[in-house]
């Protein structure tokens, strides 16, 4: 059918009045991009493609400064600029943009956390999502395709229904499919009772799905830059100044930058910038592993995961299957992990998708996760006045980068948490006010 | 047999004798032993292979080997030995063979959607992320349906694969990868030169005796090697042919799968561990990027030979040569010894070294401009460069051909050397990155580290013929990347070569740019108008080829995949009809249902049973530590929130166990053997931590404390007996005993031999009744099992499974950790504050005067009876106060436990709730999917609150 509503549209774009008209409409929409202004571009032979962000070189002082280009940084400086309306702003990136987890997770978005704290947070960034595209004005592929939680045994069965009452409550659309639902919303899964650990059921929230993380970064970066922020790639942050606990500025491989607030945004590399500023963090970062098979057409429409069996997979748009393994159990910075654990998660998958087995692994990478020992991020001040952390977020940040841009600026704007993040604190580490989210983050996601 | 029209009459390494019979596209074509898919159809002179992914443009065969990045198919399509997305030169041909294009609808020759072509003027780098925006809900609905219709190759098919995969560890001295010139005059001259015991080549303090192991592989099959040299040295050293190592990982460990294509075994994936590994892998052929260099029938030009001499094909009739430097003159000689005629050779540099050698003609400083044709090359344009390299001469000239040799330089296989850590660098005479320092023991030798067997050092670095703005001038054919792409990409910021993969998508596909990434680096490098060296190359990542799902999963499927663990009793709850529940890898007996009965009338049955007569239980799954060891008391006593080392001998006690933050995470019980000796149990599926957490403690932080810890789980079976009558059917057992109070008291333990067999029985009760539990050595586990159940039967014994033990424990009030608690639950929110000691420090004692940890109105510990008794909660729910809330409610907590007691005659809840027993006798709602169920907090102990009942004599 796709294919006919293709053809019938194909020749619109081939008509050259169509394209004259292009100029009328691209005038009438502003800077936006759209698909007049692509076509506008190819009929000019891609002459006048502008940088989607500038790359500033430092200035000598700025009012905000965050550290790290991944999709956290790049979001904070973005609703600095556009919510807070705050200007003089540089993002420091010490390699190229989203080059840290943003562009090697497995993109998952959803919001079905089990405690208040967590689900409204999540579920504030899913909802900024839902208009991220246009928000943005940049397309990042928010896909909502469904999220299945498969439960294998009586004890998932029982933590994963306590986690769809709370849902339910918490306003977080989430449903229950007991083993034939599963097979009807996913015929492929393998639900045979006989399987080692069988399919007892799943909850499904039809609003979680995948988006395209690279995406997530350019978008905003494009937005922020355009706003005024300050994107500078290929600059590390080698130390962080504070003189009577105050902090004044950070020392980069391009020289001293000064600044009257710093945000630290760098996840797995967490524990090394907070150490230039003299305080500890309870991080432990460790090697996580994502790989994809050869692109095929459209087999698996929503994404699965599974704690038991630890699995979690989906299909990209392209049509490769793209699936998280586990992490490796040391501590590493290396991005890259132990060949054993994409192993184990294939004998895994074969449980759930014996089909899967003609699948071919393309391509194999590893990311950093900077894990907290409550399995929940770590938003908000720190010891030193004038410096701010966002880390922790593990397995799990990318589905929350809107969110977490959003709270880390009101944080850093304010110089206090934003209700959503208030309960995120590094002092819950000191009361014990933990949030435990082992149950909903089982499975690396 | 059909004529193969473009097979010579001799040559190559096929097997004339055995003809092959397959399909392709379900038309009947026939090839020799030995082919591969491509070099069958070639000889049938088919070039069109596949459409392309974006622009379904026509491809065809463009190389021999695993670069492949045009020639994709799908084999036995509809079959369990289905497989998307090969590549026809990866593909040994046999009889039944089925092969099919893909990305083609209905032919491959005429595909509808090769309209795309038109429209591929918008289906530029970034189109996506600039498009489908508005209207918002066009994307789900339309957009992202028709781009995930229009993506992927091949397809999965529906059936499961019935190919069987192994695996096999291995250890060798030395690991030469590739069986080319150099590996294997490497491997000859290594026996040549050293003793293959000497071990102090890799290893110099070793003492070792025996042989050296060496490996030597390669990808191809033997038949396509130099088989006589390789048979030589298979007499002493291991060979693996048609194995293609892809993944070199730390410590020198190579993964590397085997294409067995066995009956039996299809792959097998190796795990090799090496001292020392030698790289000969290579190096790999450049295509030139100019306006439609993907047409079918342009192929690199050491594949056109390979063809040739390999399997007796010639790719065409009526050739030219495009090349930038001197590698492709041998080709075209040898094409034109195979009888292709060879109309010319475009040579880019300003004079050839071959010039009055050939009566090729040799057309010097002049590239192809573009090439022609629909579903195959029909004629090339050619031109004159000017001497500033960049434009052309208005004169051109055009050449009519079906076959275009090319070669813009080589690309050393560099894959496992950067896989292991090793570093790159830009050669600029040889135009190519070769391998700098590395990081493990490895080297890299021939082709692969830029020593090539011909001269390569006049070689022009020219790759890219500009012609207009490159939109059909392919840098990737797989991802349909053009060179525009990349310039679009350079324009839009896209300034390192990881963001220009990603954005463009270059490299990304199967064969992960093989062909392409140097060609895609050099014209960004060009864009943004920097040294290549600068722009660098992509973190190179396993694999180098695609490796199969079902190999790399071996043979750890089903049943294997975890192991199943089973008590000695097992086979006994199986006979007696028990279903199961899977707790951790345990399989326990859930209940014990008789013909007829439904769940909750088997639990009735049960729970009434233990309640008025006895019942029994395999409770064998427990974790069971044996402690010894002088520091026994006092670890215990750090482990425990409770006091242990004071406990007499003979004694048991229950225990809580806390992390750090305060929180409960295990409890069991443990008895007192000896003097510093302890028998510790755990629960279930908190065994194996609760060991670790012991083990971590004692070696981290007391590493001084004589402390032995040995898990024997597996070496006891514990029944537990249970209700009024148990103390007869004790009796019974062990006639010689008493189980008076007074011999016997609650809470203790003794070991009592019987028929030789030292029994542990320990009196505890986890149902509230009279209670013994048998820990007896595993080995006569089913032996007693069967003597109590006998011994019960005047009282008719029940055997009852985990869910009678829930509803039993819970009607006591009884917890269980990891259902009560859930890591965020500590003593005192269960009201345990008697198992908390005031005297002794113990892990994580300190975190309770912490602010959260210490404050009131913590969620804790209650009962909940729904005002219908025969509402049975279920697990999970959560309370609220106002049950007419607006979204989001405020959760007062959530029910732990729910079941019908049948004791009670209703319904039965534990929760964890705001406050905790505050709120007694208050109402709380329980909103469950549209209803609301009304309920009442009460205390949490159901059933005899007094306790009784174990008490009994
Ligand atoms: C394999 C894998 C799969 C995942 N799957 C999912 C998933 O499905 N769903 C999900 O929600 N999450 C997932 N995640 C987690 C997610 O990727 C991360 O939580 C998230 O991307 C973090 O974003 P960030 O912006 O905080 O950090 P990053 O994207 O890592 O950005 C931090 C940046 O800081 C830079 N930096 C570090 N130190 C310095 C310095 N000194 N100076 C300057 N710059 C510095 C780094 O170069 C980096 O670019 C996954 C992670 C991995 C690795």
């Amino acid at each position: 059918m796709y294919s006919l509503i293709y053809l019938s549209i194909t020749p619109y774009f081939l008509h050259m009045d169509f394209y004259k008209k292009i100029t009328y409409y691209e005038k009438k929409m502003g800077k936006k991009l759209s698909i007049f202004g692509n076509i506008k571009a190819s009929h000019e032979n891609h002459e006048n493609w502008e940088p989607l962000w500038k790359n500033a070189t430092p200035k000598k002082t700025y009012d905000f400064i965050i550290i790290g280009g991944g999709g956290h940084g790049l979001a904070t400086a973005y609703y600095l600029s556009r919510i807070h309306k705050s200007s003089n702003i540089a993002v420091i990136e010490k390699g190229w943009l989203g080059g840290g987890g943003t562009g090697r997770n497995t993109s998952i978005i959803r919001s079905n956390y089990l405690w208040d704290e967590s689900a409204h947070l999540y579920d504030f960034s899913l909802k900024l999502y839902e208009t991220l595209s246009q928000d943005l004005n940049f397309n990042t592929m928010v896909s909502q395709r469904g999220v299945l939680n498969l439960a294998h045994n009586l004890s998932d069965v029982r933590g994963a229904k306590r986690r769809l009452y709370a849902n339910q409550l918490n306003g977080i659309d989430s449903e229950w499919l007991d083993t034939e639902g599963v097979k009807k919303y996913c015929p492929i899964i393998n639900t045979s009772p006989d399987a080692r650990y069988p399919v007892l059921g799943s909850t499904l929230q039809r609003r979680g799905g995948v988006a395209r993380h690279d995406a997530v970064a350019w978008g905003y970066a494009r937005a922020a830059s355009d706003a005024g922020v300050d994107i500078i790639q290929h600059c590390e942050v080698t130390d962080i100044h504070v003189s009577n606990n105050k902090v004044v500025g950070v020392e980069t491989t391009q020289g001293r930058i000064n600044a009257k607030r710093v945000g630290i945004a760098v996840a797995g590399y967490a524990s090394n910038v907070a150490k230039m500023a003299g305080f500890e963090l309870p991080i432990a970062t460790h090697p996580l592993q994502a790989y994809v098979s050869e692109p095929v057409k459209p087999i698996l429409d929503c994404v699965v995961m599974s704690g038991a069996v630890h699995v979690y997979l989906s299909q990209t748009d392209k049509g490769e299957l793209v699936m998280g393994a586990g992490v490796d159990k040391y501590i590493g910075y290396g991005q890259r992990g132990s060949f054993n654990v994409i192993e184990e998660q294939l004998s895994a998958c074969m449980q759930l998708f014996p089909l899967f087995s003609r699948m071919r692994v393309m391509r194999t990478w590893a990311g950093m996760v900077d894990t907290c020992p409550d399995a929940s991020p770590i938003v908000g001040k720190t010891p030193v006045d004038g410096l701010y952390i966002n880390c922790g977020w593990g397995t799990g940040g990318f589905k929350s980068t809107p969110g977490s841009g959003w709270v880390f600026a009101h944080t850093m704007f304010n110089d206090a948490p934003h209700d959503l993040n208030k309960a995120f604190s590094l002092e819950r580490f000191y009361s014990g006010a933990l949030i435990d989210e082992h149950g909903a983050a089982a499975v690396a996601h | 047999m059909i004529k193969q029209k473009f097979r010579q009459t001799a040559g190559g390494v096929i097997n004339r004798e055995k003809s092959i019979s397959f399909t392709f596209n379900n038309k009947r074509l026939y090839g020799y032993d030995g082919d591969t898919l491509a070099s069958a159809l070639l000889a049938n002179g088919i070039h069109l292979v596949s459409r392309s992914f974006k622009t379904h443009r026509a491809r065809g065969i463009m190389s021999a080997g695993t670069e492949e990045a045009g020639a994709i198919v799908q084999i036995s399509k509809n079959t369990p030995k289905s497989q998307p997305n090969m590549r026809a030169t990866e593909v040994l041909i046999y009889d039944g063979l089925a092969a099919q294009s893909v990305n083609a609808w209905p032919s491959v020759k005429f595909d509808i959607a090769s309209i795309n072509k038109l429209f591929s003027k918008y289906l530029f780098a970034g189109f996506y992320y600039k498009t489908f925006m508005w209207p918002k809900s066009f994307w789900k609905l339309l957009y992202e349906p028709m781009i995930r219709q229009m993506g992927g190759l091949g397809k999965c098919d529906i059936i499961n694969d019935d190919r069987e995969y192994e695996r096999n560890n291995d250890f060798f001295d030395l690991v030469i990868i590739g069986a080319g010139k150099a590996g294997l005059e490497y491997a000859e001259q290594f026996l040549r030169t050293h003793k293959t015991k000497d071990h102090s080549i890799f290893d110099k303090q070793s003492t070792n005796d025996t042989t050296l192991k060496i490996l030597l592989v390669d990808e191809n099959p033997l038949l396509y090697l130099n088989k006589e040299r390789i048979q030589k040295l298979g007499k002493e050293i291991n060979v693996l042919t048609h194995t293609t190592v892809f993944g070199y990982y730390d410590n020198n460990y190579l993964c590397a799968v085997e294409h067995v294509n066995s009956s039996k075994i299809d792959q097998r994936i190796w795990h090799i561990t090496a001292k020392q590994v030698v790289l000969a892998t290579g190096a790999i052929e450049r295509p030139f990027v100019f306006k439609n260099n993907d047409l079918p029938g342009i192929m690199l030009a050491n594949s056109v030979q390979t063809y040739i001499s390999r399997f007796g094909v010639r790719c065409g009739k009526d050739a030219v040569v495009f090349t930038n430097n001197d590698s492709a003159y041998q080709v075209a000689f040898d094409m034109k010894a195979a009888g292709i005629n060879v109309k010319a050779i475009i040579d880019i540099r300003k004079t050839s070294p071959f010039e009055g050698r050939t009566d090729i003609p040799i057309f010097t400083q002049s590239v192809i401009l573009e090439a022609q044709g629909k579903n195959h090359i029909k004629s090339v344009t050619v031109s004159q460069i000017k001497s500033d390299e960049q434009s052309v001469y208005r004169v051109k000239q055009i050449i009519s051909c079906d076959l275009l040799a090319v070669s813009s330089g080589w690309t050393p296989s560099v894959h496992l050397h950067s896989q292991a850590g090793g570093k790159l660098s830009f050669d600029d005479d040889k135009a190519c990155f070769v391998p700098t320092t590395t990081e493990q023991n490895n080297v890299s030798i021939g082709a692969c580290n830029g020593d090539f067997s011909f001269d390569i050092s006049s070689i022009s670095k020219k790759w890219e013929i500009e012609n207009g703005i490159g939109k059909s001038s392919y840098v990737d054919f797989l991802e349909d990347v053009s060179a525009l792409d990349i310039r679009i990409a350079a324009k839009e910021g896209m300034s390192s070569v990881e963001l220009l993969k990603r954005y463009t998508t270059v490299g990304m596909g199967v064969d992960q740019g093989k062909t392409s990434n140097v060609n895609a680096i050099g014209i960004l490098a060009n864009a943004l108008d920097k040294p290549i060296d600068l722009v660098g190359t992509t973190r190179f990542r396993a694999p180098y080829t695609c490796v199969n799902f079902g190999a790399l999963a071996g043979k750890e499927l089903g049943d294997l995949l975890d192991p199943v663990r089973t008590t000695p009793i097992h086979d006994w709850h199986v006979d007696h009809g028990a279903v199961f529940e899977d707790v951790g890898q345990w399989k326990r007996p859930w209940y014990f249902p008789r013909t007829h009965e439904s769940m909750q009338e088997t639990l009735n049955r049960e729970c009434l049973a233990v309640r008025t007569s006895v019942g029994m239980m395999d409770a064998s799954t427990l974790g069971k530590i044996d402690i010894q060891g002088k520091d026994s008391g006092k670890f215990l006593d750090l482990i425990y929130t409770n006091m242990f080392s004071s406990l007499k001998v003979g004694s048991v006690k229950y225990g809580l166990m806390c992390h750090e933050d305060g929180m409960i995470f295990d409890d069991g019980v443990t008895a007192k053997i000896a003097e510093n000796h302890y028998y510790m149990t755990t629960t279930t599926g908190g065994a194996a931590n609760v060991l670790d957490w012991m083990e971590y403690w004692l070696q981290t932080e007391y590493p001084d404390w004589e402390v032995y810890l040995t898990s024997i789980t597996e070496q006891y079976c514990a029944i537990a007996v249970s209700g009024p009558h148990v103390k007869k059917v004790m009796k019974h057992v062990f006639p010689e005993e008493s189980f008076s109070n007074e011999s016997f008291t609650f809470m203790t333990s003794k070991d009592i031999l019987l028929n030789g067999i030292n029994i542990r029985v320990l009196r505890i009760s986890f149902t509230g009744e009279l209670a013994f539990e048998l820990h007896v050595p595993s080995y006569h586990g089913k032996e007693i099992w069967e003597q109590v159940y006998q011994a019960g039967k005047p009282y008719a014994i029940t055997p009852y499974g985990t869910e009678t033990m829930h509803i039993l424990r819970a009607e006591k009030g009884f917890i269980i950790a990891g259902q009560e608690t859930d890591g965020s639950v500590t003593p005192l929110d269960l009201d345990m504050n008697w198992i908390v000691s005031k005297k002794k420090d113990f892990l994580g004692k300190r975190s309770f005067l912490r602010k959260d940890t210490s404050r009131k109105n913590r969620k804790k510990l209650v009962g909940i009876i729904t005002k219908d008794p025969k509402v049975v909660l279920p697990e999970g729910a959560q309370l609220v106060k106002d049950p007419h809330g607006s979204i989001p409610v405020n959760m007062e907590g959530h029910v732990t436990s729910s079941y019908y007691s049948a004791t009670l005659k209703r319904s039965i809840a534990l929760a964890l709730i705001n406050g905790g027993l505050e709120n007694k006798g208050k109402t709380l709602y329980a909103p469950i999917e549209g209803s609301i169920i009304p309920v009442e907090v009460t205390s949490p102990v159901f059933y005899d609150p007094k306790g009784d009942r174990q008490h009994a004599e």
